[in-house]
């Protein structure tokens, strides 16, 4: 049933960074095969016979020149009454529009018998006013291209099918009729509420089948008959139907014009479809040259050069028509003619765009701009290469590149800490942090490791992880027929502890995800079904995003409406894939449609949808899929990037071929092996924190202060919502609280307090995320003044250390007349804190501030104060 | 006609039970939305926030109502006599506590004697289809239809719906649902409760009160808890921060969504967004009308001391009963302060402007005068400068 396209894996586009380290390197299969040179060679001069190609040519100009950008004609309404599609997605109406006449109806965008008197030239040259100023100069190689396939007589795309086609022919004085009058009023004053994005009451008018197919209130239009077209109707504010649009009545002609146009029958022409044309001919590829970029000093130069491969077996040096963009301007500077310029160490990826094809060029500079890697002190560089955890293989091959020594191992205390934060959300106890450090054996760190992946908070920290990622979100999942919310909270709790159960049972992944995307929706059995039943998946479309963004780590809603400028994903893709949650969305999972569907994942699957079959089966075997290009990776890129605090592929949920991995043979090891192992989530925990990579200082040396891509050190950063909650509970518990405040999940943070406390004042000041967006960008994790000013004077954190059980528990023994052991409650308060004894001078101030207030128990709160609000304590390193 | 403006309001709340069509004729069904409005708060919030339009909740009245009539459908029905004295057992439990008056009370039980042999009455039955149910529901009724089409509901919330509604208690005649009745977390109450707080947790989100004052509909619920200490549930997100400054042995106010009385516990109302520290409760300051005064109708000026949560605390300047006042001394409050509900609607708009100080003058109503509150009807304007 499921073809997984194992062409189509976005990673393989990705060139191998540690494999092939030569300079510029040509692509041999090109070698042997003819290359037409750029159409800025070809078009130089007026003289050129060749007629240039719409989709080839004239609409990556057009992306090129800027004009079908956002700012100019590729806006909602256009410009100047002249509308493109969105970076040029949709070749039918961008044709239609440039044979259209300007806004006044006077001079022709397009004159094919007087080419050089067309609009489309005349403007973007300044020979006659044009808001977006000078786009080419006359005689240029651009205009030359633009006058000869006006000349040649502008034709469009041939389709190859459509996703909508044509019930009748049309004729040309009624496709006139649909351009000029008829769509300009949907669009007008229907696309706000009924266009791609906003679809009140289901329905759309962005197609003559969705106005067929209407929305809540049946069919909006029903054609040869106007006055029993709902369309009409709520236009002509007749009785019983409601009023559109709501800003007021139209004026009469428009809605006659609507009447006239439903009375002819609706006609429809298929190049004003807003569902784009499927070119005859694709894009196979794009090559590059060279692969990869090395540059070896400052200010030096690489011409890039795009190559276009297409089905017919064409290719085309296409680099003055592609777009650059640099995704570090510290490392290299791109320029329109595709020249990258060095501006700095490290690496990075230009990225091109050309028609539907993307694809990211490496680019390195070294450390030391000689290659004699002893400056940089070769034994060193080659620290973790003899580690027995693959990790460290592909971290250091790649770190031998750069000439980045990475940095010693952290201490034991500092990789306590940081396992305990990153593994189980908590800080350790005092007492064992003493432990420890006390302990001078062999394997004490995968000991401890082994020890708190079993504990109960690593399950508690890795399902809130689980939860944010899936979107339990507690207003979303409230029942609206209740009035309380507290629903929502129940429900909520419901899902955490669902997940929860599976991830301490280690249940492996895929499973997880099959039995929460396979759910009973009633909720028989151990069914948790409200991943599908919150309210947020109003539409077909809500959940398409939404299971793309959780399983795949994809994020699709740019193209909703457009083709996204730095991503592959089209509308036509989109629409195919939210086409198959349509299924899913309308019925609930419960059965589906009556007729057999043939569905296309995402370019790389195609999924044969049997009726009465459960539509939901089939993509969870898609996602399960060894080849699927998405489901394994995203998922062990997201631990990696809770780990480390940067994904392979960063941002996490970015998986697009503009922002390629850092590593990309180390992202698809760690993916085939957790598959082979399973899916067994603790195998890849375990392989993540043992590597040395995951266990280096923070402390950074000459070659890697300004590394924050290649885990050559680790990068400090601030501990999340949830754990700075229960951090400061259990640094101010007392001596027999200290084990119930990090188990007892009723009341942790990153256990079901997750729920009840969405929307606290805390969690929103440290940044938890409400899980109401498709985006890992929700939470934030970036240190503010607020938090600063939360940590010293905020009620909570007056009311934990006023009512600390440990500071009562002193006060008892003073007033007592008990001796306390002043040095051994210093320890404590840094071990309760940062995890660490204090040093010799923070000690000796301790002491001072000790002896120096009316009591201990003042003197502790106050030092306990202090410590909360230092960046050690805030700081995961 | 007002007494079929209660009652149909709690025939909607209390039962699905339809009446027959010759009844439609006779409602008011302007009154009737107006008491549906003043009593669920759901359907209010689904109407201000523009889910559902004045026309569509008449409609979906009427076409319940409508039902019960329908010739020839296959009803699921227990023995009519049973239904009736439960029914009547039921209401009577209603007068008692002060939710529905007697004439009330044998209004709606004379209607249904009526029409009893077509009252259709759902049976609580094991291994029950409720795909089948929850179809039919569909089929029969198009408001939930237009809820799930919407995605307002879920087949899944429905069927959970369902269940409570048809479980153990369910198929007892007036029987109530998760919307109206004892849930999981007790029956709807809908109460503005003031006390002193005794204990807080601040991360269950749980606190016990000492209520000395209680407002709603249920007038003899309203007294039993008075003096009692209560355990109140549900406090969550942005309420947490507002409950952790207050110190125990304040005064706090809070709004209420349920009451559990086997618990003897209150749900905290969140959608009614009231949690906060007020002042130790006096029965003038919080606008307990004196008895003189119980029973006005007409229209009343003032001076507005607090405006939250579609309320009005107002000063009373002057009074101007209408004819068909019942107030013993329209004068009596002149100088004290009334609250005023129901400022939803129509009122909604003109509502959103007032603020603390504003002079209006105000239309109001004191038809159930064991509440301590008055209901704002026609009028609603500020009074010049």
């Amino acid at each position: 049933m499921i073809r997984i396209c194992q062409t189509f894996c976005v990673f393989l586009v990705v060139v191998n960074l540690v494999a092939t380290p030569s300079e510029a390197v040509a692509q041999d299969s090109l070698e042997q095969r003819k290359i037409l040179s750029s159409v800025r060679e070809r078009f130089s001069s007026k003289s050129t016979t060749e007629a240039p190609d719409f989709q080839k040519h004239i609409v990556p100009l057009l992306g090129k020149l800027g004009c079908n950008s956002a700012k100019c004609h590729g806006s909602f309404q256009g410009q100047g009454g002249f509308r493109l599609s969105l970076f040029g997605f949709d070749f039918g109406a961008d044709h239609a529009s440039l044979h259209d006449r300007d806004s006044s109806g006077g001079s022709s965008r397009i004159d094919v018998d007087h080419a050089n008197q067309s609009l489309a030239i005349l403007k973007p040259t300044e020979q006659v006013d044009h808001e977006g100023g000078l786009r080419f100069e006359t005689g240029s190689w651009e205009e030359n291209v633009l006058i000869r396939w006006i000349e040649s007589g502008a034709a469009g795309v041939e389709a190859e099918s459509r996703m909508v086609s044509s019930e009748a022919e049309i004729s040309d004085d009624h496709a006139k009729f649909f351009r000029q009058e008829v769509f300009p009023v949907l669009e007008d004053h229907c696309f706000e509420c009924h266009g791609f994005e906003q679809r009140e009451s289901g329905l759309s008018v962005v197609s003559l089948e969705s106005l067929k197919t209407g929305g809540k209130s049946g069919a909006a239009i029903v054609p040869g008959r106007a006055t029993e077209s709902l369309l009409w109707k709520a236009m002509a504010h007749v009785d019983g139907v409601a009023k559109m649009p709501p800003s007021g009545k139209l004026d009469s002609n428009k809605i006659a014009v609507i009447a006239r146009w439903i009375d002819l029958g609706a006609p429809w022409p298929d190049d004003a479809d807003l569902i784009p044309v499927n070119p005859s001919e694709t894009l196979v590829e794009l090559h590059v040259e060279p692969k990869e970029i090395r540059f070896t000093g400052s200010s030096a130069e690489q011409q890039i050069r795009i190559i276009a491969e297409w089905s017919d077996g064409t290719l085309e040096d296409v680099t003055c028509l592609t777009r650059f963009q640099t995704n570090d301007d510290a490392v290299v500077m791109v320029d329109e003619l595709g020249v990258a310029k060095s501006m700095g160490r490290g690496d990075t990826h230009v990225v091109a765009f050309y028609d539907n094809g993307v694809t990211a060029i490496p680019v390195v500079r070294p450390f030391f701009d000689t290659l004699d890697m002893t400056q940089a002190g070769q034994n060193e560089l080659v620290t973790g290469a003899g580690s027995a955890n693959p990790i460290d293989r592909f971290i250091t091959g790649k770190l031998q590149k750069l000439a980045i020594r990475p940095s010693e191992l952290c201490t034991d205390a500092e990789f306590l800490r940081r396992l305990s934060i990153d593994m189980t959300g908590s800080l350790p106890t005092p007492d064992e942090v003493r432990e420890f450090l006390a302990d001078e054996t062999e394997g004490k760190r995968r000991r401890k490791i082994e020890e708190l992946l079993d504990r109960t908070a690593y399950s508690a920290w890795w399902a809130n992880k689980l939860c944010d990622f899936t979107g339990c979100n507690p207003q979303s999942i409230q029942s609206l027929l209740e009035v309380a919310q507290e629903g929502g909270y129940v429900k909520a709790t419901e899902w955490y502890q669902w997940i929860y159960r599976r991830v301490k049972a280690n249940v492996p992944y895929d499973r997880l995800v099959s039995e929460l995307m396979l759910a009973d929706l009633a909720g028989g059995g151990d069914s948790m079904p409200h991943f599908w039943t919150r309210q947020s998946l109003k539409e077909p479309k809500d959940t398409a995003m939404s299971v793309a963004h959780a399983f795949l780590g994809i994020q699709l809603q740019c193209a909703e409406c457009h083709k996204h400028p730095f991503d592959q994903w089209t509308r036509s893709d989109f629409s195919q894939f939210s086409r198959f949650f349509d299924v899913v969305t309308r019925t609930k999972g419960r059965t589906a449609s009556d007729e057999a569907q043939s569905l296309e994942l995402l370019r790389s699957g195609r999924v044969t949808l049997n009726a009465g079959a459960d539509p939901r089966k089939p993509i969870v075997d898609w996602m399960r899929d060894p080849g699927n290009p998405w489901f394994a990776r995203a998922f062990v890129n997201r631990v990696w990037a809770s780990y480390f605090n940067t994904g392979i592929v960063d941002p996490p949920d970015q998986f697009t071929p503009a922002n390629p991995p850092s590593h990309p043979e180390l992202l698809d090891w760690l993916a085939q092996e957790f598959i082979r192992q399973g899916y067994d989530m603790k195998w890849l925990h375990r392989q993540i924190v043992t590597s040395e990579a995951y266990q280096r200082s923070w402390k950074p040396n000459e070659t890697n202060a300004n590394d924050r891509r290649n885990f050559s050190r680790a990068l400090p950063r601030r501990i999340p919502a949830e754990v700075v909650y229960d951090a400061i509970k259990q640094a101010t518990a007392g001596e027999d609280q200290q084990s119930t405040v990090r188990t007892d999940l009723r009341r942790r943070a990153i256990g079901h307090l997750s729920m009840r406390m969405a929307g606290t004042h805390a969690m929103k000041v440290f940044g938890k995320p409400d899980r109401s967006m498709n985006c890992d960008c929700e939470r934030v994790n970036e240190p503010t003044l607020l938090q600063a000013i939360f940590t010293q004077n905020d009620p909570l954190v007056r009311m934990r250390i006023a009512d600390s059980q440990w500071v009562i528990e002193i006060e008892d023994h003073e007033a007592d007349g008990r001796e306390l052991d002043q040095s051994f409650l210093v320890d404590e308060v840094w071990l309760r804190t940062v995890s660490r004894p204090p040093g010799v001078e923070e000690r000796n101030r301790a002491e001072q501030h000790l002896a120096s207030v009316d009591s201990i128990s003042e003197g502790v709160s106050d030092l306990l104060w202090a410590l909360l609000n230092t960046k050690e304590f805030l700081l995961n390193h | 006609m007002h007494g079929y403006m209660r009652l149909f309001g709690l025939l909607i709340v209390l039962s699905w039970s339809p009446v027959s069509a010759q009844d439609v004729e006779k409602v008011d069904w302007e009154a009737a939305y107006q008491k549906l409005l003043e009593t669920d708060p759901t359907i209010r919030e689904k109407v201000e926030s523009g889910n559902a339009t004045k026309d569509q909740i008449i409609g979906w009245m009427k076409q319940v109502k409508g039902k019960g009539a329908q010739p020839g459908k296959k009803k699921e029905t227990v023995k009519q006599e049973d239904d009736l004295s439960k029914f009547k057992l039921r209401l009577q439990t209603l007068v008692e506590s002060g939710k529905l008056t007697q004439e009330d009370a044998d209004k709606l039980l004379a209607t249904m004697k009526g029409n009893g042999s077509k009252t259709q009455k759902p049976t609580a039955e094991a291994g029950k289809d409720w795909d089948a149910v929850y179809e039919k529901l569909l089929k029969d009724n198009p408001a939930i239809r237009e809820k799930v089409e919407s995605g307002d509901a879920t087949k899944a919330q429905v069927i959970e719906f369902l269940k409570g509604r048809m479980g153990p208690k369910g198929a007892k005649p007036g029987a109530k649902g998760t919307k109206t009745g004892e849930g999981k977390r007790g029956s709807n109450f809908y109460a503005l409760v003031i006390g002193k707080l005794k204990s807080k947790d601040i991360e269950i989100g749980e606190l016990e009160i000492e209520v000395d004052y209680v407002i709603s509909e249920r007038s003899q619920l309203n007294q039993d808890l008075v003096g009692q200490r209560l355990k109140l549930v549900g406090v969550s997100g942005k309420f947490l921060d507002d409950l952790l400054p207050i110190k125990r042995g304040e005064t706090i106010k809070v709004r209420t969504g349920s009451y559990d009385a086997a618990k003897n516990q209150l749900g905290f109302g969140y959608k009614f967004q009231v949690l906060e520290r007020t002042d130790p409760f006096e029965p003038g300051a919080f606008g307990v009308p004196p008895e003189q005064f119980r029973g006005f109708n007409g229209t009343l000026t003032g001076k507005i001391v607090e405006s939250a949560g579609y309320e009005v605390l107002l000063e009373v300047v002057t009074t101007d009963p209408s004819a068909n006042s019942d107030a013993k001394d329209e004068k009596s409050i002149i100088g004290s302060r009334l609250r005023i509900a129901g400022f939803f609607d129509q009122h909604k708009d003109a509502y959103a402007e007032l603020k603390q100080g504003d002079e209006i003058r105000v239309s109001v109503s004191h038809r159930n005068t064991k509440s301590d509150s008055m209901t704002v009807t026609g009028l609603l304007e500020k009074v010049d400068e």
